[in-house]
């Protein structure tokens, strides 16, 4: 272990690259919160996600707007979440099954795209992504200033999307239906409340956030699209979810947890840690899944999870 | 895996039909059937561009002696999905059947047993059979020479690494980079950061960027998207880079000073004119200094101001060390990265 480079902003760094790793993740888990309220498990977010960063570079790169960028990887993820949504309440099919197959078609259908697109070439397409922007003030404050403030636009999106999912959930109309669809669907059917459409509107919003999530990388972080490049994000964001019990804020600390056991075990990799490089590389995965046994004693899912709904076989 | 195998198949059609010139059949000339089977994209600017340039060179190469009829596959990464492409190719009556990446290995050596009459080629590995080699590229060379070039600039003497997995020839080159910056500046500090999946673009920037926070201003990386996150953490923050595999330098035209580029037409050139002359197989295939299946590009705009008589003369000492054999870094697989 090489103390020696302990520093100040070693530390701070670490803890900056904790939430840059939340980033994309959060995005998606918060979608997958309405999904799953509604009682909808969708195992397809890493092809969403997948979609979401193609269609996100293709836009940005075409206009030269990151938010067209972003806007175009928002409506991809809708459709994507249709799709979902048309197998599992429609043709009410297998959700595991039918989510994995999102997850497959995203993956092949996203570097095909790319490959028409941009055909076969010896320097990649590259776009210039959004710059750090650090908040006034607040990114003054020591340690957290860094962390949480001294980011690019889309990390403080996510933030704001953590109050606003939030409040939709808890505070209107729409997310009192949602959460009673997941739970009581006969219940919304017999108060006159359409199911099938307040699914479907729950696995449009799941998909626009994945797709954001995707999108992410290739405008905020990378400036380039790459095969597979989520590499296992939305199935994180998934197990996010479950530990945060369906709430937005529990999704953000989720995330984070995720993010920061990623971060931690790159810096002990930096720092020459005794341990070999296959071990760390399981450490953001084992503190999940110890998490998540932790946490799931008390999670209860909501009482229709994974239950296509047809009226009057209740 | 069903629809990843179609739309594999998809892109091969659109690749060969873009990128592949018909290629004349002349029926005097012996005709091999080769099958390439690609990890990632043909357009990746790394592990898999410089196999699918080294194929087409060494098809064109070969123009004369050899009609060689190439298919090439792409983006057959997980291991679930090679045996089937290998059978596939097998039972279609492919002569050579190339596999582009150390976790080709194991199921080649499966499939092999079972069609004695087709070749395979493993893109690096170390198990051989009658009728498989393994192909492989001497990284350590290439480490060596990248490692003299850091511990030689680096103010801070601090220098990092970053790579996919810690197994074969990337291991190799890893440990020759540590080699290679000790053996010039013997207070240095060389950072090695594995992120065990070779598409975590995201990952290695974040790998890079801790190196960079923990003092490192100079990075070198094994290649593949590994190697695009760590080029692009140098861009932000305007470190000097390496670049591997391909010639990078124009990835980060700014901050690259050199890439480690390989050639891998020579060792394909000869797997396929054995493979006609029936030799085939039992045997080891090394792009090295010594045959120019490697060689050092640097970006003029950024060497030229860096690398000075001193460290031009230990880098062609090395190379020549390389060549003539005089520069051994002894038995580097028993050397343990942490």
């Amino acid at each position: 272990m090489n103390w020696d480079l302990v520093t100040y902003s070693f530390v701070v760094g670490v803890l900056a690259s904790a939430v840059r790793w939340a980033t994309p993740i959060l995005f998606a888990a918060l979608g997958e919160v309405f999904t799953e309220r509604s009682g909808i498990l969708n195992l397809g977010l890493e092809g969403i996600m997948l979609m979401g960063a193609l269609s996100g570079f293709v836009g940005a790169y075409n206009t030269g707007s990151l938010w067209a960028g972003v806007l175009v990887a928002a409506a991809t993820g809708m459709v994507m979440g249709l799709l979902m949504a048309f197998v599992s309440v429609t043709a009410k099919a297998n959700q595991v099954v039918a989510g994995l197959g999102i997850t497959i078609l995203g993956g092949g259908l996203s570097t095909l795209l790319f490959r028409l697109f941009f055909g076969l070439r010896s320097k990649p397409p590259t776009i210039k992504t959004f710059g750090t922007e650090p908040i006034p003030l607040l990114s003054e404050i020591p340690v957290l200033g860094r962390m949480f403030f001294s980011h690019n636009v889309m990390v403080y999106l996510a933030f704001v999307l953590v109050g606003v999912g939030w409040f939709v959930l808890y505070r209107t109309r729409y997310g009192l239906a949602l959460r009673a669809v997941g739970e009581r669907p006969e219940a919304v059917d017999t108060r006159g409340l359409n199911v099938t459409r307040l699914r479907y509107s729950a696995l449009m919003i799941g998909g626009a956030m994945a797709g954001i999530g995707g999108a992410y990388l290739p405008l905020a972080n990378l400036g380039l699209f790459w095969t597979q490049m989520t590499a296992g994000r939305g199935f994180i964001a998934v197990a996010v979810v479950v530990f945060s019990r369906w709430d937005p804020v529990r999704a953000l600390v989720g995330a984070l947890v995720f993010g920061g056991a990623a971060a931690l075990q790159t810096a002990l990799q930096t720092l020459e840690a005794p341990i070999p490089s296959e071990l760390l590389l399981m450490m953001p995965y084992i503190v999940t899944i110890i998490v998540l046994v932790g946490v799931s004693r008390r999670a209860e899912f909501p009482s229709a999870f994974a239950v296509p709904y047809s009226r009057g076989e209740g | 895996m069903k629809i990843r195998l179609i739309l594999t198949l998809v892109l091969v059609v659109a690749v060969m039909a873009a990128a592949l010139p018909t290629l004349a059949q002349d029926d005097d000339l012996p005709t091999v059937k080769v099958a390439l089977i690609l990890p990632g994209r043909a357009d990746d600017v790394s592990w898999n561009q410089a196999s699918f340039d080294g194929m087409n060179r060494a098809v064109e190469a070969l123009e004369d002696t050899i009609a060689v009829e190439l298919t090439v596959v792409e983006q057959v990464y997980d291991p679930v999905d090679i045996e089937p492409a290998l059978l596939d190719y097998a039972q279609q009556g492919f002569d050579l059947i190339v596999g582009h990446g150390f976790q080709f290995m194991e199921p080649i050596i499966k499939v092999a047993e079972d069609y004695p009459d087709v070749n395979f080629a493993i893109g690096t590995g170390f198990k051989i059979a009658p009728n498989v080699g393994v192909y492989d590229v001497k990284l350590e060379q290439g480490g060596y020479v990248m490692g003299l070039i850091a511990g030689y600039l680096t103010e801070a003497g601090i220098v990092g690494v970053v790579g996919g997995v810690d197994v074969s020839e990337i291991h190799r080159g890893h440990v020759a980079f540590v080699l290679g910056a000790e053996a010039i500046n013997e207070d240095v500090t060389v950072l090695n950061n594995f992120i065990g999946d070779f598409n975590d673009v995201p990952a290695a920037k974040e790998a890079a960027l801790s190196q960079i926070s923990a003092g490192a201003d100079i990075l070198w990386q094994s290649g593949d998207g590994v190697g695009q996150g760590v080029l692009s953490a140098c861009e932000d923050e305007d470190v000097l880079c390496m670049g591997n595999t391909t010639d990078q330098n124009e990835l980060a035209p700014e901050n690259t000073i050199a890439s480690f580029v390989y050639d891998w037409a020579p060792v394909y050139v000869q797997m396929i004119e054995e493979t006609v002359e029936g030799e085939f197989g039992d045997a080891f295939y090394w792009i090295e200094f010594a045959n120019e299946g490697v060689s050092v590009v640097y970006n003029e705009d950024v060497a030229e101001d860096l690398i000075d008589e001193d460290l031009q003369a230990a880098i062609d000492e090395a190379i020549e060390g390389f060549v003539d054999g005089t520069l051994d870094l002894g038995d580097l697989d028993a050397f343990e990265l942490d």
